[in-house]
């Protein structure tokens, strides 16, 4: 594969948003995996 | 250790007494930052409209006081990283009651960091070029890259610990509180029930981001400071560079939060939570970092000296003895002074010599003249003004020797207080540390500039004007201001750190002394 295409004009754009897409891709994933954690089965979860 | 409670806890009516009650300083002073900002948003556009030759930069000085700030704020942005991350990473229990004022400020650091590049580009439409053609081997890229990480990086570093602090606010609020506030809270919290599970995954979380945001910080600030270094200008292009800005990113951002955390304590009354000993730990944690400063200027400077390349030797007798020796020895200045005040208290008691008592009048009156005569020296033509006029010209070159004995009687004078007072000298010190900062930002971008590397071109001129110095106050009022209505929306303080460390921390007097001055925040009410 050539490597060339990662210096024309434009690629820069592409790295921006792919990272950005990423991140919140990442993040996001990350804070909803603890948001939607089970109650525990007595439903007496420590409540702060 | 997650230990499953019966009754609702209770929360220590100081941690959220801060967001509920609002006093008329607080009002006055938004009112203040907000006229400040208003002022800084009418320039700009007036900026936008007239183009930046409002400004003082022009060809070759194309990077002024904007670059600077931008500069100085991502590295201020480095405090989050230091204190929650690393010292969680560590397991340094006493960053319990910081942590979440460390987060803030690099978010909001951040945020008013990335703006001065928007305002520096005078077309701010124009950064849409960089997606559109932008390209991979660009450092401004890269910079754009990393900063967009880190952002978004510390943003969810500052919410994942404010989720069970919004479940308790969420749970606590008195019924007067406004609407509004509970809704905000309910949002936010994300449905947190506080389970043994949902616990476990945050505390992984948090792990997981305190692991990933230092390696992510420390690219943001090397990316930064290869702006500069991947050119080929004089004293810009040298491999020190990366570890210079971070090291010095680290510093100025220890020192932001210790100012930053002496106005918490003051104005909300945490002197419970922000206890002496935050103060002297970060103390020693700045001082570690102001040794490191001077070692690493000193490799720097030295170097190019020693080398004697021309067009580098230009660039650094500008800043010796040139039209930016005021900034230069301004900056040597301050971070002389932060060092001394942070070494104070370290150093061995002086057995037999008394130390004077501390005279406010005296230490004010020989500050104050300190202050005239080095402002003097350093305005050469106001200088011979006062001499001719008051026709004492002989009396010239004694004037450095009075400006050394005026600031040895301040600094005797001001001794003892330095010593025995942690906090107050702590917090001195960081003043001079981001006064010494932004101005070593400021002769790292400048000068340089004005002597390019090809011998013949004319040396060139910068001026800030006062668009640029209107925008920079508005730039360190709009940092204030977003810090002052995150406080009124969040708890300072975290206080599920708080309650977990009575948990968690081992029962020694030592680790025992990290927890505030109160009972423990029990489940028994």
């Amino acid at each position: 594969m050539d490597i060339n295409w990662l210096t024309q004009p434009g690629s820069g754009g592409l790295v921006v948003i792919t990272v950005l897409v990423l991140c919140l891709g990442f993040y996001g994933s990350l804070i909803l995996w603890i948001a939607r954690a089970p109650k525990d089965d007595s439903g007496r979860g420590e409540e702060r | 250790m997650i230990k499953q409670r019966q009754q609702r806890p209770v929360v220590d009516p100081r941690l959220i007494q801060p967001i509920l009650r609002t006093g008329g300083a607080y009002y006055l002073l938004v009112a203040l930052l907000a006229a400040v900002v208003a002022a800084g948003l009418y320039v700009w556009i007036r900026q936008i409209r007239l183009g930046l030759a409002v400004t003082g930069m022009n060809t070759p000085v194309y990077w002024g006081l904007y670059i600077t700030n931008f500069v100085f704020f991502i590295g201020v942005s480095h405090a989050g990283t230091l204190i929650s991350a690393i010292l969680r990473v560590t397991g340094a229990e006493w960053r319990r009651p910081i942590t979440r004022a460390a987060e803030a400020i690099t978010v909001f650091a951040l945020i008013v960091g990335g703006s001065q590049v928007i305002i520096d580009m005078g077309r701010p439409d124009r950064v849409l070029n960089l997606i559109r053609y932008g390209r991979f081997q660009s450092p401004l890229l890269w910079d754009v890259t990393s900063i967009t990480i880190y952002l978004l990086g510390s943003i969810t570093y500052l919410y994942l610990p404010l989720m069970p602090d919004m479940a308790i606010l969420r749970d606590s609020l008195p019924t007067e509180a406004p609407g509004w506030r509970r809704r905000l809270y309910r949002l936010l919290a994300l449905g947190w029930h506080g389970g043994a599970e949902q616990r476990r995954r945050l505390e992984r979380a948090i792990a997981v981001m305190a692991v990933l945001i230092i390696p992510i910080a420390v690219s943001v600030h090397t990316v930064v400071s290869w702006i500069f270094a991947m050119t080929l200008r004089p004293m810009w292009h040298s491999t020190i560079f990366g570890p210079y800005f971070v090291i010095g990113a680290i510093y100025s951002g220890i020192a932001t939060l210790l100012i930053a955390m002496v106005i918490i304590r003051k104005a909300f009354h945490l002197e419970a939570y922000l206890k002496p000993l935050h103060f002297r730990y970060l103390g020693i944690l700045l001082l570690t970092f102001s040794a490191l400063w001077f070692y690493f200027t000193s490799a720097e400077y030295l170097t190019t000296g020693y080398g004697g390349v021309p067009p580098e030797m230009r660039v650094l007798n500008a800043k010796l003895s040139g039209e930016y020796q005021a900034a230069f020895w301004g900056m040597v200045a301050a971070m002389s002074i932060a060092f001394v005040v942070l070494l104070l208290p370290h150093l061995p008691a002086p057995g037999r010599i008394r130390l004077p008592a501390f005279r406010p009048r005296f230490a004010a009156a020989t500050g104050v003249a300190a202050l005239l005569v080095a402002v003097l020296i350093f305005n050469q033509a106001g200088l011979v003004t006062v001499l001719t006029d008051l026709n004492v010209g002989p009396a010239a070159p004694a004037l450095p020797w009075l400006l050394a004995a005026l600031v040895a009687l301040f600094a005797v004078s001001v001794l003892p207080v330095l010593r025995q007072n942690i906090i107050a000298g702590t917090v001195i010190a960081a003043f001079f540390v981001d006064l010494g900062m932004w101005l070593e930002r400021f002769t790292i971008v400048v000068p340089t500039e004005t002597r390019p590397m090809l011998e013949g071109y004319v040396i060139g001129i910068y001026h800030p004007s006062a668009t640029e110095w209107i925008l920079t106050a508005a730039s360190f009022a709009g940092f204030v201001l977003l810090y002052l209505v995150f406080v009124k929306l969040f708890p300072i303080i975290s206080i599920w750190e708080i309650r977990e460390a009575e948990e968690v921390i081992p029962h020694t007097v030592k680790k025992q002394s990290y927890l505030p001055e109160v009972g423990p925040m029990s489940s028994k009410g």
